[in-house]
């Protein structure tokens, strides 16, 4: 039926992925005064700013990568597959690097305004 | 984020919002391990009468579809050895892919939308690709984070001495960049899925407030996009790491 390696991976497997909350869980209560108004005006203009900035440059570079994909998808119409795959891998990588920026402009500083 | 309206917190008494993900994410553990014993084993156990694909779209097909699609991926990405991280990586697809998903049906919160989840499933592709690593080259494994020198017929001993020096700290810088960069991995994987998913059901969230009525049909449609594309990005990362750990330089 099932075998001893089955168990064992699947144990290790929901044992490491469980214990992660005990990580995360003991997070104690900040208590954050308010900041003044100059301050809290600087974040939101920064916040802003910086999510624009950020989405500008991917939405540059993802531009890019499409034109050359699909340029090669022109050359070569039999390869689209194989080039429609890397284009995806490329575009979400380029993603991550505006929600690295989404991550601090829009949680992070929109938090504490 | 509190959302008080999800049907777990709701009508079951012991699921909080401390330990709602965890409450999720079994829920869509144990269906898909009732599936796949009650649905799927049954018919595994003959193999030989069922390798014939069966003739209409029920959820054996579908699945095969899926599992072909992947396996297509591993041999593509980690070569002629792909097949033996195809159980692996297939679970993590399909695991995520459901994990997402369950965020679209109203009434329920996508366990991935927390840190938590995202965190756990980089932990593990972590050290799957590392223990694949070791077990596919043994200590020569290290070697990838070493710098690829070589010297050779210096025969004055300062010449030596010195290159000696230049070369070790060499090795210092890129051994430190490597170690940095494998390192990030999990973080950026976590963090690619947890803020791709928190953001979708922000977007969702907020254009079903303005226009209830049909313009949320084209955001669910986005939002199963969306889960798709993470799971599958996540998949082929983890595919990706795993060819490049196991990768023989001969």
């Amino acid at each position: 039926m099932f075998k001893k390696h089955h168990i064992y991976s699947v144990g290790i497997s929901l044992g490491v992925a469980l214990c992660a909350g005990a990580v995360f869980a003991a997070e104690g209560g900040v208590i954050r005064g308010d900041l003044s108004e100059k301050v809290k005006v600087s974040l939101a203009i920064a916040a802003g700013f910086g999510m624009a900035i950020a989405v500008f440059g991917a939405a540059l570079g993802q531009g890019r990568a499409v034109a050359a994909a699909v340029e090669g998808i022109a050359r070569n119409p039999g390869a689209a597959n194989k080039i429609q795959t890397p284009m995806i891998i490329g575009l979400a990588l380029i993603e991550s690097l505006v929600l690295f920026a989404f991550l601090v402009c829009g949680i992070f500083l929109s938090g504490k305004i | 984020m509190h959302h008080p309206f999800t049907f777990f917190e709701r009508y079951l008494s012991f699921v909080t919002h401390d330990n709602l993900h965890i409450m999720s994410t079994l829920f869509i553990f144990g269906l898909l391990v009732a599936a796949a014993a009650l649905i799927i084993y049954p018919k595994w156990k003959k193999v030989s009468e069922n390798i014939i694909p069966e003739k209409t779209f029920n959820v054996r097909t579908f699945f095969e579809l899926i599992i072909e699609m992947i396996a297509s991926f591993c041999d593509d990405v980690i070569g002629p050895q792909g097949r033996l991280y195809l159980p692996f990586a297939g679970t993590l697809f399909i695991f995520l892919f459901c994990l997402n998903l369950l965020g679209l049906i109203p009434g329920f919160l996508p366990p991935t939308e927390m840190w938590v989840t995202g965190t756990s499933l980089a932990m593990i592709t972590f050290i799957a690709f590392n223990y694949y690593g070791f077990k596919a080259q043994g200590w020569a494994y290290l070697k990838h984070f070493m710098a690829p020198v070589q010297v050779a017929g210096i025969k004055s001993p300062v010449a030596k001495i010195f290159i000696f020096l230049a070369l070790f700290a060499f090795q210092l810088l890129f051994i430190s960049v490597e170690l940095i960069s494998t390192s990030i991995r999990p973080v950026t994987l976590a963090m690619r899925l947890t803020v791709n998913m928190t953001a979708d059901h922000l977007v969702l969230g907020t254009f079903s407030t303005l226009v209830p009525y049909v313009i949320p049909i084209i955001f669910m449609l986005f939002g199963i996009f969306v889960s798709f594309v993470q799971a599958f990005i996540f998949t082929i990362l983890t595919m990706v790491y795993i060819s490049m750990a196991v990768a023989h330089d001969h």
